[in-house]
């Protein structure tokens, strides 16, 4: 019952992964392209929790769904100007890169099915969390201190690279997402520009 | 469809379904996204040769751990990136920028 | 007013108090009976049912969404009770004894209402979002743990779980902005989110603080530790855990003093300004299971979960977690709100680095 139970798990989370992974890549409409990523993500995670990695499950959610899927959409949201639904998003090589992804598929799904396979060996006692804690302070104290470094340097590069213009006015980087031609709402005009953040500004929609 | 095999199918297939978004889409953020998928497939490959192979090492939970934070480091930048771009170009179509200096 | 007036207000006051009390004593002795039913009385219930794993996850999500809803409306009567009392006047007291029935006809009149959907909105987005809220708040209730038998899943990752699935919501709120096509909603959901993903990193690093003792991230073998060492709040380093993990997750909840994103009077009502009917009720009982669920997870973390003397397990559980909701309440009333830069610079500029030293405080004092 459990083996019949883990097989039509790991079908139903490959198919929910693949087709939101399909719809990710041929959405028209940008924002739905980003939202496919989070089934992806969650049936992603579900794969991991299948195979007892239940420390990279609450990982996977909590980065991916939780903070990567937000970023993307964040950065959607403040590059709006582009995403007309009415234009095409896939460019000129559309059917050579089918083609070639077809062929790399059919070539990876035709090694994995001519080699020797196990399946998932039954009783799992690990505790993962436990081995991951000791081997990233034990074995692998250098990868994660690199890890470390990266991340501060990713974080303090992402801060300055995001930053506002000195010369746009502080609002308009907010009042341009709201405001486009592709929805017809008019764009609220600023009067003053100070860059005095506790001054409380009014818009005039 | 059962095992090592199974997980290793989907993995496969969500690299190239990846791989398509990547070669095909003409906004930046969404090649990011195709990147992203290219990521996971390649995750779940660890975490299955993991499970079924040598789950007595930390190895691939390793690689799988710095692989997700590397990742999240990489749209984190690229994001920022893009912001700038789309800031000093006017869109962010990776055809249209081929010009530095611009 | 007259001294006539007052001295009959005070009658109806004092009435109203041990009316509440009345109405609670019920409620707790049903839970004190049902806490007792589980072992001795449905022994072969759980037989059955733990040998059908599809048939179990299926009643217990059945159970679980049901005692969900009864507690959002009880707690929703309790919230308007109680900042009633707080504000010198008498909360619903019509509607049913004690005014208990107030949250169920305004469950019906919020189900009546006309769903209307802005005719430029996002469809898809628009109509997704409040389950994407609802979902992984309802979701977390699954390691919560009522009583000593009452977890319906002892995840060993519990910890990690909670925190990973509480951070979808943000998605949610983002489709609800996005979705809502309307200037006001995306600002305040943009906010709403700035703010959900800032005051995750205190709430991480003070629930990272009990680990540190407990050694584990399960919620059973948190509560085991409490029983053997005593209540985790009793530790030294872990008292400014608590405190920065309370104002974390207010936060998180989006109550006053950081309802900023979703506040009537700013930004019209945030990112819920366009939701009507049915659909904004299930932002409204997300926002309230979500608050029972962060106060009885920092009860089961400091205050010991379950344990205590005479009672059964799920009666003291629900005690404590009532006391801190009320506390909670009680904030809220009572304190103005906060602006979101002030919000932002409370939670990086103080939070972080205190809950980062609270962190090597406790790690220090665990390992002594």
């Amino acid at each position: 019952m459990g083996q019949s139970l883990q097989s039509v798990a790991l079908m139903g989370l490959g198919a929910v992964v693949l087709l939101s992974g399909v719809l990710v890549v041929q959405s028209r409409n940008l924002v739905h392209a980003g939202y496919w990523l989070l089934p992806c993500f969650l049936g992603v995670a579900g794969l991991y929790g299948l195979l007892d990695a239940s420390f990279f499950f609450a990982v996977q959610i909590m980065l991916y769904a939780g903070a990567i899927l937000v970023l993307i959409l964040f950065a959607l949201m403040l590059t709006r100007d582009v995403m007309n639904p009415h234009i095409p998003q896939n460019n000129r090589w559309t059917i050579p890169a089918a083609v070639l992804c077809l062929v790399v598929g059919i070539l990876l799904v035709y090694s994995v099915g001519h080699s020797e396979n196990p399946s998932p060996s039954a009783p799992f006692h690990y505790d993962i969390t436990r081995q991951i804690g000791e081997a990233l302070i034990g074995k692998y104290v250098l990868p994660f201190e690199a890890a470390t470094l990266l991340l501060l340097a990713a974080l303090v590069g992402a801060v300055v690279l995001a930053r506002t213009d000195r010369n746009l006015p502080d609002t308009a980087q907010t009042a341009g997402i709201a405001s486009d031609q592709g929805l017809g709402m008019p764009s609220p005009v600023v009067e003053k520009s100070s860059s005095d953040p506790n001054e409380i500004r009014q818009e005039h929609p | 469809m059962n095992g090592l095999d199974g997980y290793l199918t989907i993995s496969a297939l969500l690299f190239a379904v990846g791989l398509y978004g990547v070669l095909t889409r003409r906004n930046a953020i969404a090649l990011l996204m195709g990147v992203e998928l290219m990521i996971n497939a390649a995750n779940i490959n660890f975490l299955a040769f993991w499970r079924c192979l040598y789950f007595n090492s930390s190895e691939p939970q390793i690689f799988v751990l710095i692989g997700i934070t590397i990742a999240a480091a990489e749209a984190a930048i690229g994001l920022a990136l893009i912001l700038n771009v789309y800031r000093d170009f006017g869109n962010i179509e990776v055809s249209h920028i081929n010009e530095l200096n611009g | 007013m007259s001294v006539a007036h007052s001295g009959s207000a005070d009658a109806r006051r004092s009435g109203q108090f041990v009316g509440v009390i009345f109405v609670f004593i019920v409620l707790l002795v049903i839970a004190a009976v049902i806490g007792h039913l589980t072992l001795p009385g449905l022994a072969p219930v759980w037989h059955f049912l733990g040998a059908h794993p599809i048939l179990n996850a299926l009643v217990k999500a059945v159970v679980y969404v049901s005692f969900i809803a009864l507690l959002v409306l009880f707690l929703i009567w309790w919230e308007r009770k109680f900042a009633g009392w707080l504000q010198a006047r008498l909360g619903p007291k019509h509607v049913g004894p004690q005014g208990m029935l107030q949250t169920l006809a305004d469950a019906l009149k919020l189900i009546t209402k006309e769903d209307i959907t802005p005719a430029v909105a996002d469809r898809p987005l628009f109509y997704l979002a409040p389950f994407v809220v609802f979902v992984p708040t309802v979701l977390t209730f699954m390691v919560l743990p009522l009583g000593p038998h009452w977890i319906a899943q002892d995840l060993n990752v519990a910890l990690l779980y909670v925190i990973a699935i509480s951070s979808m919501t943000a998605t949610g709120i983002m489709a609800a902005g996005w979705g809502s096509n309307n200037k006001y909603s995306l600002l305040g959901g943009v906010r709403a989110v700035a703010q959900l993903l800032s005051y995750e990193v205190p709430m991480v690093m003070a629930v990272l603080s009990v680990v540190t003792f407990v050694g584990g991230l399960s919620m059973r073998h948190i509560i085991d530790y409490q029983a053997q060492n005593g209540w985790l709040i009793l530790k030294w380093p872990l008292i400014p855990a608590f405190l920065i993990f309370l104002i974390a997750a207010l936060a998180e909840l989006n109550r006053t003093p950081f309802d900023l994103p979703e506040a009537e009077s700013e930004l019209v009502s945030g990112f819920h300004t366009e939701y009507s009917g049915m659909r904004f009720a299930f932002f409204f009982l997300a926002e309230f299971a979500n608050n029972f669920f962060s106060a009885g997870f920092a009860v089961a973390l400091f205050f010991g979960g379950y344990l205590g003397p005479i009672l059964p397990g799920i009666v003291w559980f629900i005690l404590k977690t009532f006391v801190l909701i009320t506390l909670m309440m009680w904030i809220r009333w009572t304190v103005p709100r906060l602006r979101i830069d002030q919000m932002m610079g409370l939670c990086w500029k103080l939070l972080v680095p205190l809950s980062l030293v609270v962190f090597i405080l406790a790690a220090a004092w665990a390992s002594r």
